[in-house]
């Protein structure tokens, strides 16, 4: 993160052009970050348009997942409020929030395997165009508008943090989810896939390898203390982080205190957690659709904040580098938006979350490591700790300290090494199971992994292509460089 | 009188030599364009905290609060639980 954050400040360059002055032969590195952006833009919308959908779903008096007395639900339905159904539970049972999110909004059941995906779930299609709208809004005028956007887009998350943390405090039983949450298991840090669990966390959620913390950074006054900047949005997402799992946690407690149940079985579910647990939570407290209305505003602004953040880096990348998109910058902008939103439409469809977790799982986690170790050989080795150092300085008036200095250079090469590696040799083989038959899955996965070689691909293709046609020219420029300043030099001397 | 006029001619070249070279430096250089136009031309963040809320805004995902298939995967895989 510190690594980036310096050289787009130093540089102020979008993320492909950028590397033509730190180091040409991985220009790739900006190619791949761009398609990269391209996977994430193209899904992660769809999880907000789930956000937006819930949302208005609770402008009723009492949300639509509360009871299961609607054409949707099965008669292996349970709710909360319904003593009647809680005393029949059995393995097949699911909770009426459950029912809602799997056959109300994404209506899954209707599409039985990934080769099956069914037709476009039009609400949903609705809600996706509603988000790319709100986040062209945001961008269409570049840092100026999104700059305005961000106010509301990152306060409103902990004012709703706050309000739902004060509620929770009044509910009973939060304090087995929270000794849950904050119990440490002291045997579990001799294992060894505690601590990678933890790089892997720690490393997705400070977002580095995007190329977003580098292009707004390319927007900043080129004197901005940049360790300071790192630090504190480092801190800041963690702190979140904790203050989340506090509320999340303490409501799980109380789900478990009302169904006589162990808070583990919750934690285990999959994204689940917030479109169906947590709103099942929410209908057992009074005043329901207000507190389910503030928690979707929360994960929508959540969402949008990151998205723009990826769709204006994307923007900035190819409007430096292709000026021909520099020339007319709202539609470049449009283009932008509206590329993702064709290719998000296998996501908005009825089998559209299985497609939702197969973009999560390929479209960023390996390459992004790949990415990124590349960004730090390039800038700590190739470019050089000097004169990154030296960079640094000019803008900050100091060098980086040692500790920077260490961490770039070999701490995070080698850990990020090991993770990549682990992420080939540890890939579990059923995580596709749901998705159909074992033929299936094996196609699902040779998809994945080509999916996420693509994005890898242009890092060494480029690599080859400098090597063998650009390389000659650079040297020869370097030779023409020399050749002028020996002539300056002369020139000056005769002056 | 002759070896001023050898001074002044020779400035002019070398000054020329040098223009030219460096014409066909930016040239040559990326797709003819200088990228230091780009860099000068650049929007910038209103002021520090606008910045911050930016970084913060884009690091504190829906990733953080989906506990998705990202962590899922760290949890499934390793075993922790």
């Amino acid at each position: 993160m510190y690594m980036e954050l310096a050289i787009g400040q130093y540089h102020r360059l979008g993320y492909i052009t950028i590397w033509e002055r730190v180091c040409p032969p991985l220009k790739g590195i900006g190619y791949a970050m761009l398609i990269i952006n391209f996977y994430v833009l193209s899904y992660y919308n769809t999880i907000i348009a789930w956000s937006i959908h819930y949302f208005f779903a609770s402008f009723n008096a009492v949300v639509p997942w509360t009871y299961c007395k609607n054409s949707w639900n099965t008669d292996n339905c349970y709710s909360l409020h319904d003593k009647e159904s809680l005393n029949f539970t059995h393995n097949a049972s699911c909770s009426s929030a459950d029912e809602y999110f799997e056959r109300r909004m994404l209506r899954s059941h209707l599409s039985p395997n990934i080769n099956q995906l069914g037709s476009l779930q039009w609400e949903l299609v609705g809600c996706s165009m509603l988000v790319f709208l709100l986040i062209y809004l945001s961008i269409f005028k570049g840092v100026r508008t999104a700059g305005k956007a961000i106010w509301f887009t990152a306060l409103v998350p902990y004012f709703v943090l706050v309000i739902l943390l004060l509620r929770s405090l009044t509910l009973d039983g939060i304090f087995e989810g929270l000794k849950y949450y904050v119990a440490p298991t002291f045997q579990s840090l001799k294992e060894y896939g505690v601590w990678q669990a933890a790089a892997v966390q720690i490393f997705f959620s400070l977002g580095p390898g995007f190329g977003v913390l580098l292009s707004y950074a390319s927007f900043t006054d080129s004197h901005d203390k940049v360790a300071h900047t790192a630090l504190i949005a480092s801190l800041v997402n963690c702190s979140t982080s904790l203050l989340y799992g506090t509320v999340v946690f303490a409501g799980l407690g109380y789900l478990s205190f009302r169904l006589k149940s162990d808070v583990r079985q919750f934690t285990e579910s999959n994204m689940g957690l917030v479109f169906v647990v947590y709103p099942e939570i929410l209908t057992s407290i009074r005043g329901a659709p207000l507190f389910s209305m503030l928690f979707f505003i929360m994960l929508i602004t959540l969402g949008l904040d990151s998205v723009f953040a990826g769709a204006e880096s994307v923007y900035t990348a190819i409007a430096d580098e292709f000026p021909i998109f520099a020339r007319r910058p709202r539609l470049s902008r449009a283009l932008v938006v509206l590329i993702p939103f064709l290719a998000s439409f296998s996501t908005l469809t009825y089998g559209g979350k299985n497609i939702v977790h197969f973009m999560d799982f390929f479209g960023t986690s390996p390459s992004i490591m790949f990415v990124v170790l590349c960004e730090l050989i390039a800038t700590a080795w190739l470019y050089g700790m000097d004169r990154f150092s030296n960079d640094v300085q000019t803008m900050t008036g100091q060098k980086p300290n040692i500790y920077w200095r260490i961490t770039c250079r070999y701490i995070a090469p080698i850990i990020l090494c090991v993770l990549y590696v682990c992420s080939f040799i540890q890939f579990d083989k059923h995580e596709f199971d749901s998705f159909g038959d074992a033929k299936t899955v094996v196609r699902v996965s040779i998809a994945g992994w080509t999916m996420s070689t693509i994005s890898a691909l242009p890092i060494p293709i480029y690599a080859i292509w400098w090597y063998l046609t650009r390389r000659e020219k650079t040297l020869s420029q370097q030779t023409t460089k020399t050749v002028v300043t020996e002539r300056t030099d002369e020139q000056q001397s005769f002056i | 009188m002759s070896s001023k006029q050898t001074e002044q001619e020779r400035i002019p070249m070398v000054v020329s030599t040098t223009t030219t070279t460096t014409t066909a430096l930016v040239e040559t250089n990326h797709h003819h364009r200088d990228l230091t136009i780009l860099q000068n031309n650049r929007d910038n963040w209103s002021n520090r905290v606008v910045y911050l809320l930016s970084i913060i805004g884009f690091v504190v995902d829906l990733g953080r609060i989906l506990l998705i298939n990202r962590d899922y995967y760290c949890y499934y895989c390793f075993s922790i639980r």
